[in-house]
C-alpha cells in the first residue's frame, strides 16, 4: 500500500517537471512532425511542399509586407464581430432568463439557429450584406455569438434562488439586481461561452474571408491555393494554427481570472 | 436619535391560505404580532414554516386572506423595513463582509459617507471589525450569519423574519450568537417571527410560541411564554423553561406521524 503510494508520487513527480512535461511533449511531437513532412514532402515534392520551403514562404509574406496587411484586416474583423457578439450574447442571455415571455418565444429560434453551419450560410451573408468589413464582422459575429450566449443563459438560469430573495426583500431595482447580483453570477458561465466563442470567431474570419472579395489572412491562403502555391499555404495554415492556439491561452486565463472569487483566497 | 431603540411594527396574518399550485400548504392562519414581539413558530419539517414567512415578505401571495404590516397590506413586494436572516445566510460570494453589510443601504440610494459610517457601525456591533474586507468563503459559519445579521439590521428594520437563522451553526457557535441576539432585542425592540427547529430556542427567543401542524396546517395552540423580559439565558434554568420546553414538546411530537 505504501509502496504504491510512493511510487505513484514519484511517477507523478516525473510527469510534472521532467520529460514528461506538456511543452516538453509538445515540442517532441512538433519536432517529429517537421521531420515527416520534410522526408514526405522531398520524396512528393508536387503536392506537398517541406517546412524548409514552407518557411520561405513565409519570410517573403513577411518581407513584402502581403502578411501584415492581411493581419490587420483579419484582426479588425475578428475584433470588431467578437466584441459584439460579447456584448449580445452576455446581454441577451442574461435579459432572457429575466423576462418569461422573450424566453418562450425565442428559446427555440436560437438553439435552430445554433445549428446552422456557418460556412453554408456565410456566401449569402456576405451576397445581402455586400463584402464590406461589416457584412464579413457579421458572420465573426453570427459564427461567435452561440456559444456565448448559450453558456450566459445556462449560468444566469441558475442565479441563487436565495440573493434572488435578498435582492426582492431589499428592495433593489431591476438595474441593480443586475449589477448586484446577475452579472457577477454570470461571468464566470459567460467567460466560457467567450472562451469557445473566441475560437469560433478565428474560424470565421477564416470563413468570412474566403468569398469573392477574399481579405486578410483567409483571402491569402484561397489565393495561394489557386495558383497551387502550396508552400504558402501550408506557413498560413501553420501561422493560423499558432494564432488560434494564443487566441484559447488568453481566453482559459481571461477564464480562470473572471472566477477568482470562487478560489481560495479571493481577490 | 443616538438611541436606536424603536417599537417595530404591527403585523396581522388574517385568514392566510397558502398554495404551491393547487396544493394547499397553510389553512387559514391568524396571528398578530404587537410592536417589538418577538413570535417563535415552530413545527414539523414541511409544515409550511418558510412559506409563511417568505408570505410576511412579499416573496410569495396567500392564496387568500390578507397580512398586513402597520396596517398596510403586503402586496406581493417587499415592504419597506422588513428584514430577513437566511438559514444558508443568502451572502453574495463576490462581495466582501463591508460591501454584504451595506447592500441595502447602497441599493437604498443612501450617500456613499452615510453608508460607509453605517457600516462600520455594524461591522463594530456584530464583532466582525478586522474582517471588512474577507469574502464570506473566507469566514466561518458564525461569522457569516453575523454579517447576514449585520446586513439585516442595516435598514433599521420593523421587521425581522428569522428562518432557521443558526441551524447550519455548531451547537457552540448557535449558544454565541443566541446570546448576542438577546443582547440585540434588548437594546432595540424589533419585531420579529423566529423560525426555529429547536424548541429551547423558542422559549428562549420567543414572547409568544406559535405551534403549527398539519396539512395543511394551522395554529394548533398559541402559546404565551411568561419569563422575565429582558430575556438571559439564566431563564433555560428555571422550573417555568423546563413546563414550557416540555409543553411544547409535546406538542410538536404528538403531530409527528407514527413510525
Ligand atoms: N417552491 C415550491 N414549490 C412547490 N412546493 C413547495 C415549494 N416550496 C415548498 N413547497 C412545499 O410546501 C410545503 C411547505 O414548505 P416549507 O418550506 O414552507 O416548510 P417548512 O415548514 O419551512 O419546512 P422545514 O422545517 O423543513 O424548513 C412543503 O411540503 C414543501 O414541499
Ligand atoms: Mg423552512
Amino acid at each position: 500500500m505504501t509502496q504504491n503510494h510512493s511510487s505513484a508520487a514519484r511517477a507523478r513527480r516525473y510527469f510534472a517537471s521532467g520529460p514528461g512535461h506538456p511543452v516538453v511533449l509538445g515540442a517532441v511531437g512538433l519536432g517529429i512532425g517537421l521531420v515527416v513532412w520534410q522526408i514526405a514532402g522531398s520524396a512528393e515534392p508536387v503536392l506537398l511542399s517541406t517546412p524548409g520551403r514552407a518557411w520561405n514562404a513565409f519570410i517573403e509574406l513577411v518581407v513584402s509586407g502581403k502578411l501584415f496587411t492581411a493581419l490587420g484586416e483579419s484582426g479588425v474583423i475578428f475584433l470588431i464581430g467578437l466584441a459584439i457578439a460579447i456584448v449580445v450574447g452576455v446581454g441577451y442571455g442574461i435579459l432572457v432568463t429575466r423576462a418569461r415571455l422573450l424566453r418562450e418565444g425565442t428559446q427555440w429560434l436560437v438553439y435552430a439557429l445554433q445549428a446552422v453551419p456557418m460556412v453554408a450560410v456565410a456566401p449569402i451573408v456576405l451576397i445581402v450584406m455586400g463584402f464590406g468589413v461589416g457584412a464579413k464582422s457579421f458572420v465573426v459575429f453570427a459564427s461567435a455569438v452561440f456559444p456565448i450566449l448559450i453558456n450566459t443563459m445556462e449560468g444566469a438560469r441558475h442565479a441563487p434562488p436565495e440573493l434572488l430573495d435578498t435582492a426582492h426583500i431589499f428592495r433593489s431595482s431591476e438595474r441593480r439586481i443586475w449589477r448586484d447580483l446577475l452579472i457577477p453570477h454570470t461571468v464566470p458561465y459567460a467567460m466560457t461561452g467567450i472562451r469557445q466563442g473566441i475560437a469560433m470567431a478565428f474560424v470565421g474570419t477564416l470563413v468570412a474571408e474566403f468569398f469573392l472579395n477574399a481579405t486578410g489572412i483567409g483571402g491569402l491562403m484561397l489565393s495561394a491555393s489557386s495558383r497551387f502555391d502550396i508552400s504558402t499555404v501550408l506557413a498560413l495554415t501553420v501561422l493560423s494554427a499558432v494564432i488560434a492556439v494564443s487566441l484559447m491561452g488568453l481566453g482559459r486565463l481571461l477564464e480562470s481570472r473572471f472566477s477568482s472569487w470562487r478560489g481560495e483566497e479571493g481577490r | 436619535m443616538n438611541q436606536p431603540v424603536q417599537g417595530g411594527a404591527v403585523v396581522e396574518l388574517s385568514e392566510v391560505s397558502m398554495y404551491y399550485g393547487s396544493r394547499k400548504v397553510t389553512d387559514a392562519i391568524n396571528l398578530e404580532l404587537r410592536r417589538g414581539e418577538v413570535l417563535s413558530i415552530v413545527g414539523p419539517s414541511g409544515c409550511g414554516k418558510t412559506t409563511l414567512l417568505r408570505a410576511v415578505a412579499g416573496l410569495n401571495r396567500p392564496g387568500s386572506g390578507e397580512i398586513r404590516v402597520d396596517g398596510v397590506p403586503v402586496a406581493g413586494a417587499a415592504p419597506e423595513g422588513v428584514s430577513m436572516v437566511f438559514q444558508h445566510f443568502g451572502l453574495f460570494p463576490w462581495k466582501t463582509v463591508e460591501a454584504n453589510i451595506a447592500y441595502p443601504l447602497v441599493v437604498r440610494g443612501v450617500r456613499k459617507k452615510d453608508a460607509v459610517e453605517q457600516t462600520r457601525r455594524l461591522v463594530e456591533m456584530v464583532g466582525l471589525s478586522g474582517f471588512e474586507n474577507s469574502y464570506p468563503h473566507q469566514l466561518s459559519g458564525g461569522m457569516q450569519q453575523r454579517t447576514g445579521l449585520a446586513r439585516a439590521l442595516a435598514v433599521n428594520p420593523r421587521v425581522l423574519l428569522m428562518d432557521e437563522p443558526f441551524g447550519a451553526l455548531d451547537a457552540q457557535t448557535r449558544e454565541v450568537l443566541q446570546f448576542e441576539l438577546l443582547d440585540l432585542w434588548a437594546t432595540s425592540a424589533v419585531t420579529t417571527l423566529f423560525v426555529t427547529h429547536s424548541i429551547e430556542e423558542a422559549v428562549l427567543f420567543g414572547d409568544r410560541i406559535a405551534v403549527l401542524r398539519g396539512q395543511p396546517s394551522s395554529v394548533v395552540e398559541l402559546i404565551d411564554v411568561n419569563l422575565p423580559k429582558p430575556r438571559e439565558r439564566s431563564v433555560m434554568a428555571t422550573p417555568e423553561f423546563a413546563r414550557l420546553r416540555e409543553h411544547v414538546w409535546n406538542l410538536v411530537m404528538s403531530n409527528e406521524v407514527p413510525a
